[in-house]
């Protein structure tokens, strides 16, 4: 099937089969390997992504769903080389430290500042929570994410 | 995943005509939180998807004639946040909720957590309190089901082949009333459900005119415990009395033995809590509700 | 080549701690190091980076998804294995027909046990690359297929017939110790013996006013980092290159040389990013099957576990059977310590480098009786095999089950005691210069303060309501 969709602002157009998942067809047709592949099954969101700006499972994505439709990805969120605050604010906080739960993440945490730009703590765990990490226990990472919001309150 | 043709309809009608093209082979695809899973697990043999999402005629949640319709492709997300839901149906907004993955709840459809006929699925305890009746639309036109009839059995319900749920009715409620979803998941109260219990209450001059409870992950089906909806009848709120309903709901409950979630026995134990804190939330909510004066 | 340091051992105790004995000041040994000359090219090295925060070296491509895992690795013509593994608990192997599989279209190579050179890995050397007579877990590989896509590989390998006699099989280690029960490896399922002796604690018992006893058990732990078992093999030269995220890439590379009957200086082995390990990415679990299917096809050979391998095939935390016996005085000192640890160690010993999967059980054995000064403590603790997967490393090995053990049968005795157990504790604690019960002496023993200032931190006396 011809699909065209667009990735981090760039029009796409592939010819796949249905049956590839967004995340095969980011990883290995359009070589974005910042997004990873953790269960195939939607529990850990290693491979989330953003769709019209939420976040999805895109190891349960059929590629042909996402059709006209605007895919964010870790590759996406740096502008011309500047990192985004929730990047910078994970390198500050030291948040990653395999890095491999990284990508999907930063992308939950954009989407969460996006829609709710003063959250609490307990509102970060909860946006967060389709994101599992096993190496960190999670403090950094939120601490990371309301640094980044105070950031990103004082550029808007 | 094997392969297979996405087919993608114009429309309701254009969708079930294909899957009557291609019968046993085919399925309907929504959000494919549950169907995606299960064909890249090798679980589920599909040779052609009829994808629902873009059918955004089916998406919407509406007041009419004082109760509620949704359509079946209204996401979990958009339950959650949905302003409309929270009077007399916020059991069903606390379901989608309790989806802990925002991604799935972002992906995952009301109509596919019904349709599939998941034992655990979140959305069905608190529609069974609501006596939520199902439009079903097919080729031989559309008729309506209660959702008490609707699950015969764990991924099995009455859809007929190429049959699709095309809307969830909500009746109108009285002025006192509420509901609550209370369950035990992994993560916190999220995640995929242990066990679960959905209240509604309706309450005149004080005393129970209408009472629903329901139970879900603790027999084949989500199903009412018309046992303890009986005791509840006529009488006034109180706790020993939900205590009392909680050990009914304990005893109704058929879990069964070798899931990895939770043994019969936790279930068993942990049911009367789940029941009494529920009717006790209802119970609360169907006075403040009568409070507000509005519905 | 076994290692013959691994013996069955036993630990003495030496006298216990006074004043004449006093370890090592740590405050004073440390500042001694660093005094002199040596102090100053210290300081120069670090350049004033101690005490400050400095970003990792990679912290801009982590967060920029630009850190290459092993499976963000691509390389022209690059296969995919999957492996077949043990149909049964515990089965013999009788025959193994690969032919099906190899005529799947994509399928570049199917290998089983007699493609491998030498098919025994880990320092114990009973481990096998692939089965050849014998399954003892259902995650056990028996064949693995290269093609050009996992899928491809997947299909041909459910094609492969394998001929199985079911043997019994055994899921718990004490029914494995029992006579009649199913022998996993010689002439019984004990696999080691680590014990910890100091004092007497009969006579400790005796002179109890009160005799507590329990049982604890701990289950499976799976590691479970988000990035599964993954490793990726291409031929060079007449040798193989390595790609691998684990974390002892030599011990890697003597296995896939000894595995594959070549000279070690022929196997390169380059250390990717991991995606977390924890133990649990140590081992040649997938590194020397795809050197041989790389060195077979002449192609690059990725590996990659699924979710469900993960948890059925790669090694776990050794779940413990732990029975407590303590004998204390009515003032709440301990008097006497009797501990019985029954280890579960799977299917096989582990390949870990060192210790062939036995340091759980040791540092379990050590860390059994708590940090706490005991007279009269008597540490029983065995490995048992059973048909269950294989159990090796994971964060500390064998102290969580014990502490876990240990601290709950604390909060017994106080309660029994009519105790504060935080003040039990205290009574008990290890002290600046105390020995252990298996000899060693410590220093800069802060456990007392620690204690303390981590009650008064979470509000203990207000919590419950003392």
């Amino acid at each position: 099937m011809k699909i065209s969709f667009t990735v981090n602002g760039r029009s796409q157009e592939l010819e796949i089969r249905p049956e590839r998942t967004l995340l095969e067809v980011l990883r290995d047709d359009l070589g974005l390997t910042g997004t990873k592949h953790g269960c195939d099954s939607g529990e850990c969101g290693a491979c989330t992504v953003l769709i019209d700006g939420e976040p999805a499972n895109s190891c349960l994505v059929l590629t042909p769903a996402v059709r006209g439709r605007h895919v964010l990805t870790i590759e996406g969120l740096a502008e011309d080389g500047k990192l985004h605050p929730l990047q910078q604010a994970f390198i500050d906080h030291g948040a990653l430290q395999c890095g491999f739960c990284g990508s999907g993440m930063i992308l939950s945490a954009k989407a969460l500042l996006d829609r709710n730009p003063s959250p609490s703590r307990a509102e970060v765990r909860r946006g967060l929570a389709g994101n599992l990490c096993r190496c960190s226990g999670y403090q950094q990472i939120v601490d990371a994410v309301m640094d980044a919001a105070d950031r990103l309150r004082e550029v808007r | 995943m094997r392969p297979f043709e996405y087919l993608i309809p114009a429309s309701v009608d254009e969708a079930i005509t294909m899957r009557q093209e291609h019968g046993d082979c085919s399925r309907f695809i929504a959000g494919g939180t549950e169907l995606v899973v299960a064909m890249k697990a090798g679980k589920l043999r599909v040779d052609y998807l009829v994808e629902l999402s873009r059918l955004t005629t089916l998406r919407y949640l509406k007041l009419t004639d004082g109760g509620l319709t949704i359509g079946p492709l209204t996401t979990h997300a958009e339950i959650a946040r949905s302003p409309l839901l929270r009077g007399p149906w916020l059991a069903l907004a606390e379901a989608s909720a309790s989806i802990r993955e925002p991604q799935v709840q972002n992906l995952g459809t009301i109509g596919g957590n019904i349709a599939f006929a998941v034992p655990s699925a979140d959305t069905a305890p608190p529609l069974l309190t609501f006596d939520a009746m199902l439009a079903l639309q097919g080729p031989r036109g559309t008729r309506t089901v209660p959702i008490s009839e609707f699950f015969l059995a764990p991924y099995r319900s009455v859809l007929g082949p190429a049959e699709m749920l095309v809307e969830i009715h909500l009746p109108g409620t009285g002025s006192h009333f509420g509901s609550a979803f209370c369950k035990v998941g992994r993560h916190h109260g999220l995640g995929l459900s242990v066990v679960s219990v959905a209240a509604s209450l309706e309450l005149e001059a004080g005393t129970i005119v209408r009472a629903r409870v329901a139970m879900g992950v603790a027999a084949p089906t989500p199903r009412r415990v018309v046992e303890a909806e009986s005791l509840l009848l006529g009488e006034k709120p109180d706790s020993s009395l939900f205590r009392e309903a909680g050990r009914l709901v304990s005893q109704a409950a058929t879990p069964r033995a070798g899931s990895i979630r939770g043994s019969p026995e936790y279930k068993r134990e942990v049911l009367p809590v789940l029941a009494e804190r529920a009717l006790g939330l209802a119970a609360a909510r169907a006075s403040a509700h009568a409070e507000r004066g509005s519905r | 080549m076994i290692d013959p340091a691994i013996a069955d051992h036993e630990y003495a105790g030496q006298p216990r701690r006074n004043e004449d004995t006093k370890g090592p000041d740590g405050p004073a040994f440390v500042s001694s190091f660093l005094r002199g000359d040596s102090l100053a090219g210290l300081q120069e090295k670090t350049q004033g980076i101690i005490g400050r925060s400095v970003p990792r070296h990679d912290a801009y491509q982590a967060v920029a998804g630009a850190l290459q895992y092993t499976e963000d690795l691509r390389f022209p013509g690059m296969l995919h294995c999957r492996i077949l593994r043990a149909r049964y608990p515990h089965a013999l192997i009788l025959r193994v027909d690969t032919s099906r599989a190899l005529d799947v279209p994509g399928v570049a190579a199917v290998i089983t046990s007699r493609d491998v050179p030498h098919n025994r890995l880990g320092p114990m050397q009973q481990q096998h690359v692939l089965a050849d007579e014998r399954v003892r877990y259902l995650g056990d590989p028996v064949a693995a297929v290269a093609a050009e896509t996992p899928e491809t590989a997947l299909e041909a390998a459910h094609l492969i017939e394998v001929e199985y006699r079911e043997l019994p099989a055994v899921f718990d280690p004490e029914e494995a110790l029992k006579p009649g029960a199913p022998i996993l490896h010689g002439a019984s399922n004990l696999f080691q013996r680590q014990n910890v002796r100091h004092g007497n604690v009969e006579k400790g018992f005796v002179e109890s006013d009160l005799i507590v006893e329990e049982s604890f058990r701990t289950p499976f732990l799976e590691h479970a980092a988000i990035e599964p078992q993954v490793a990726l093999a291409l031929p060079s030269g007449d040798g193989v290159i390595v790609y691998s995220p684990s974390s002892k890439p030599f011990s890697i590379q003597r296995e896939v040389a000894r595995a594959l009957a070549i000279r070690q200086n022929r196997v390169r082995v380059i250390g990717t990013a991991s995606g977390g390990g924890f133990g649990g990415k140590n081992e040649p679990i997938l590194e020397p099957t795809l050197a041989i299917l790389a060195l077979k096809t002449g192609r690059p050979v990725r590996g990659l576990f699924t979710r469900e391998e993960e948890f059925v095939a790669s090694t776990v935390r050794h779940p413990f059977i732990m029975n407590y016996r303590s004998g204390v005085s009515r003032s709440g000192r301990i008097l006497a310590r009797h501990i019985r640890l029954i280890a579960d160690t799977g299917a096989y010993p582990a390949m870990d480098s060192k210790t062939g999967g036995k340091t759980a059980l040791v540092k379990g054995a050590m860390m059994a009786a708590g940090p706490y000064r005991i007279d009269n403590v008597l540490v029983e603790a065995i490995a048992v095999y059973t048909n269950q997967p294989v159990a090796s490393n994971m964060r500390g090995p064998g102290v969580p089950q014990v502490c876990f053990a240990c601290e709950s049968h604390t909060e017994t005795i106080a309660r029994r005691l009519g105790m504060d157990s935080l003040e039990f504790r205290l009574l008990n604690a290890y002290q600046e210069g105390d020995v252990t019960p298996f000899g060693d002496t410590l220093f800069s023993v802060g456990l007392k303060q620690t204690m303390r200032q981590a009650a008064a931190a979470f509000g203990w006396a207000k919590e419950a309501g003392r």
